[in-house]
């Protein structure tokens, strides 16, 4: 009786779709053509907290290039991690945003130092872990985006400067639990130690113009609407407001400028989003073709271009909107202690009251 | 009369199997994932009870309080009006308000935030027509606990709304008619024959309005409000599932208290009612009629016509910046497993009802209530405790049917969402009594005759209304879905999900969650006249 019911339901939906119907059967098909074209150079199974559009295009045309079947699975880097670590004999590449989830996978034992020499090369020390375990894909800035009618950017060089008393009630930020914004705290933390970083966060905390919600673009919002003076954000999604198909998002974008602060002294906070080939990987030497091609000029260009992050690869050139925000100093810390420092600055936070 | 006592024994032994067995089903995942409580945690721990436990507890409290009760004005008014009496545009209302059930909540949120933020619809219009500085005054922060509790009862009205949909047009129409004819008013009529008659239904449609308070996550971490389930997902974000699932263990407690208390609510009463005696709606006329439509209607203005509007709208815009390659296999994904998961759940469900109900003497219902646990815990901890089996069973027998296949997809729904058809279902049951039982059984029909006789001819409507419920539930599915389906496989559902996370906006997602939505009306519109009296 149920399958009845289905096949009835079924037929009902296929019939309210007529068009659709021809589109969808080519849809089931085309996998399979595929998969018997290229039975010799084999698949490789991509688990990847990676969630853009460009990242599904990049994936077509590495199977176009080479012949390989990308398989992927998107989820959250936690859930992915989990499952790796339970299943594990089908995962050869983990994808993930930020450090400090790559250092967890890490440290969970479901990756492998990755050998090829290609990729070595190409990756800067700092955006590696210490036994190439993972390496960055793409760099993003956690950055100061100020109001241009009302802050003289000059007055705001630096991470510290935040805690100053003028900025009291003028700073929006989104919450704690955020994973953007601890690596930004450990950052603070390694360069300076625990104390210091808790006066800090307390110091910034005191001048929020509201209790911490949303996301990073809801808080550039908040000061193009005039109710905070600055916003701590991440570089893309200032892109991505100033790309939107809403005018009145594009106006905001408009109305910040951006700090890459410190640039007198260390330097901005920088994060990746990173890859690492699995411990079990039974395709290991497709998942070392896949991050090769991933850190290729081309893709690395389209990253840039598709999803406003920068290139980890130098020499790369970004697109022009990054290219527009100038040139700046990055701060030189190895991305792996910001990893490490993970549990330290969930810490701080939470003595410090941040949200 | 030997042959009879002995007939009943041996499939009293059987259907006791069945109920094992569906108990296993949904109690390994579950017992495996919580076992981790027990093992050594990570730093988070620490951390959670020193600074958040007690505002991680009072925040779920206060939530699944401030929406369980915005969600009995939503659903029990509506449902006594358009069953007991006729308005203009009854008859549309009474299915439209059952629409929302497919808009999940965080499109919900994300989209009555999109609408009132500082670039949104309405700062956008008022600064049109009445200047900026109007505008400014009138600006208002969306991204509030009171309105997330008005958005989240939006979402989860429909579940105490369809519970007492069925209870106030099947079965209290004798009541009525005689407490009518006593001469009593409108307002008693609802208070002291309606509304205690549809107490079974009403409580356990409440019962799962709480759960899902209880478990929701995208919408509550977007408004930054730290819940038990938060602190489930920031404890697991960072590295420690340990103690993520101890924060889980306290979330099925609360649960566990929540049951038992709508059990005390509901009381000891029997009601038993099985008339198919149509209720003869009283006609509303002049103002009287006008103020239930607009009651009617306005709920399903803010509720379903708004942000449907709005996303329309945002799809016009956004058609050009997504992929929209194999929009039409994702439909056809969601759709078939949705209805497959829906039938086969909702049959598991009857199954465990009807043991439960059997087995009554040997402690059968409290056995039965057990199946319900899945639905108490977050669906992405239950993911990890389906993992575990799954991958044990692929080894045993070396293949991948389970994990990463849509079989074990369907059982992951099923483990999750049994509560969500047993409750409807459990509702009828107990207002029918156990007294048709009886009858059947003492005419020498065997139990499974009874079953197909008896109960599910006169539990068809409950039934229906539990096929809607766990289709747009599984259809909606996220954290299960998203880890537990095979490669390369999307559904709306995840594709929304996916836009909507990496803007971090409705905008893009919005093309996805319309199509969803509309595929989630199809049961309600299709099914609803199976109850058509």
């Amino acid at each position: 009786m149920k399958y009845t019911f289905g096949i009835f339901c079924m037929a009902l939906f296929l019939s309210s779709c007529g068009s659709n119907t021809t589109e969808n059967s080519e849809e089931t098909t085309a996998p399979l053509n595929q998969e018997e074209a290229t039975n010799d150079v084999g698949i490789v199974t991509v688990y990847s907290h990676r969630h853009y559009d460009v990242d599904k295009k990049i994936f077509t045309d590495f199977e176009e290039k080479t012949g390989i079947k990308v398989m992927v699975k998107e989820d959250k880097a936690s859930k992915l991690i989990e499952l790796i670590a339970q299943k594990g004999d089908d995962a050869d590449v983990l994808i993930t945003v930020d450090v400090a989830r790559l250092e967890q996978a890490r440290e969970k034992g479901i990756l492998q130092p990755i050998e090829s020499e290609v990729i070595t090369g190409r990756v800067p020390d700092k955006f590696r872990g210490s036994e190439n375990h993972w390496i960055g894909l793409t760099k993003r800035y956690r950055v100061l985006a100020y109001s241009k009618e009302r802050v003289d950017p000059e007055e705001l060089t630096t991470y510290e400067d935040l805690t100053d008393e003028k900025w009291m009630g003028k700073i929006a930020v989104r919450s704690s639990d955020n994973t953007y914004n601890q690596s930004l705290m450990a950052s603070i933390i390694a360069n300076s130690n625990q104390d210091e970083a808790t006066k800090w966060a307390k110091g910034v905390v005191s001048n929020f113009c509201r209790s911490p919600k949303g996301n990073d673009r809801d808080q550039v919002k908040e000061v193009a609407a005039g109710r905070a003076d600055i916003a701590i954000i991440n570089t893309y999604y200032l892109g991505k407001l100033l790309n939107s198909e809403n005018q009145a998002e594009v106006d905001a974008g408009n109305a910040v400028g951006l700090v890459f602060p410190n640039y007198e002294d260390r330097g901005a906070h920088v994060n990746i989003s990173g890859a690492g080939v699995c411990t079990n990987a039974p395709n290991k030497e497709n998942a070392v073709k896949l991050i090769e091609y991933l850190l290729s000029d081309e893709v690395q260009a389209m990253y840039s271009a598709a999803n406003y992050e920068y290139p980890v690869v130098e020499g790369v050139e970004s697109s022009e909107l990054l290219q527009s925000w100038g040139t700046f100093k990055e701060d030189d810390l190895p991305l792996e202690e910001i990893g490490k420092l993970n549990s330290t600055a969930i810490a701080v936070f939470a003595a410090s009251g941040w949200e | 009369m030997l042959h009879f006592t002995k007939r009943i024994k041996f499939s009293r032994k059987g259907w006791l199997l069945t109920l094992l067995f569906l108990l296993a089903v949904v109690l390994i995942p579950v017992f495996t994932i919580l076992l981790r409580a027990f093992e050594p945690s990570g730093n988070s721990w620490n951390l959670i009870t020193e600074f958040f436990l007690s505002r991680y507890i009072w925040n779920s409290l206060g939530l699944s309080l401030g929406v369980g009760s915005l969600c009995l004005i939503f659903g029990v008014l509506p449902a006594w009006l358009v069953s007991n009496f006729d308005f203009p545009g009854r008859k549309w209302l009474k299915l439209g308000l059952l629409f929302p059930l497919s808009i999940p909540t965080y499109i919900m949120a994300y989209t009555y935030t999109g609408i009132f933020d500082s670039t949104g619809t309405v700062q956008h219009y008022v600064a049109a027509w009445f200047g900026q500085a109007t505008a400014n005054a009138m600006y208002f922060d969306s991204m509030n606990p009171y309105f997330l509790t008005v958005l989240l009862a939006f979402c989860l009205y429909p579940y105490v709304y369809s519970a007492c949909l069925i209870s106030f047009s099947s079965g209290s129409s004798r009541q009525l008619e005689a407490a009518s004819s006593l001469g009593s008013t409108a307002m008693s009529r609802f208070f002291r024959v309606g509304l205690p008659l549809a107490k079974p239904a009403l409580f356990t449609g409440l019962f799962l309005v709480i759960m899902e308070v209880l478990n929701e996550y995208g919408a509550v971490q977007y408004f930054n409000i730290k819940t038990l389930t938060t602190g489930i997902f920031t404890a697991w974000e960072n590295g420690d599932l340990n103690s993520a699932v101890r924060v889980a263990l306290i979330l099925l407690m609360i649960a566990m208290l929540f049951l038992l208390l709508s059990k005390w609510l509901k009381g000891k009463q029997k009601i038993t009612t099985s008339t198919k005696t149509p209720i003869l709606r009283r006609k509303l006329s002049g103002s009287k009629g006008i103020l239930a439509m607009t009651f009617c209607f306005s709920l399903f203005l803010f509720s379903f016509f708004i942000p449907f509007i709005q996303l329309l709208a945002w799809s016009t815009i956004a058609y050009k910046g997504v992929v929209l390659d194999g929009f039409a296999s994702m439909a056809g994904n969601t759709f078939l497993v949705s209805v497959v998961a829906a039938v086969i759940i909702t049959m598991v469900a009857f199954l465990l009802l009807f043991a439960g109900n059997l087995l009554q003497s040997i402690g059968g219902r409290k056995l039965a209530a057990l199946g319900l646990l899945g639905y108490s815990i977050p669906g992405a901890i239950i993911a990890v405790g389906i993992i575990i089996p799954f991958v044990f069973l692929d080894t045993t027998f070396g293949s991948d049917v389970l994990l990463g296949s849509v079989t074990g997809l369907v059982i992951a729904y099923l483990i999750r969402f049994l509560s969500v058809s047993y409750g409807p279902l459990k509702g009828a049951f107990e207002r029918q009594g156990s007294r048709l039982d009886d009858a059947s059984l003492s005419l020498q029909s065997r139990p499974v005759k009874t079953l197909f006789k008896v109960h599910l001819p006169i539990l068809k409507p409950a039934f229906v209304m539990a096929v809607i419920l766990v289709f747009v539930d599984v259809m909606k599915e996220l954290p299960m879905t998203l880890i537990l389906r095979p490669m390369n496989y999307d559904t709306l559902a995840t594709e929304a999900y996916r836009y909507a996370q990496t803007n971090e906006s409705a905008v893009q997602a919005a093309p996805f969650s319309i199509l969803l939505i509309l595929i989630g009306i199809i049961p309600i519109l299709v099914l609803s006249k199976l109850i058509k009296r």
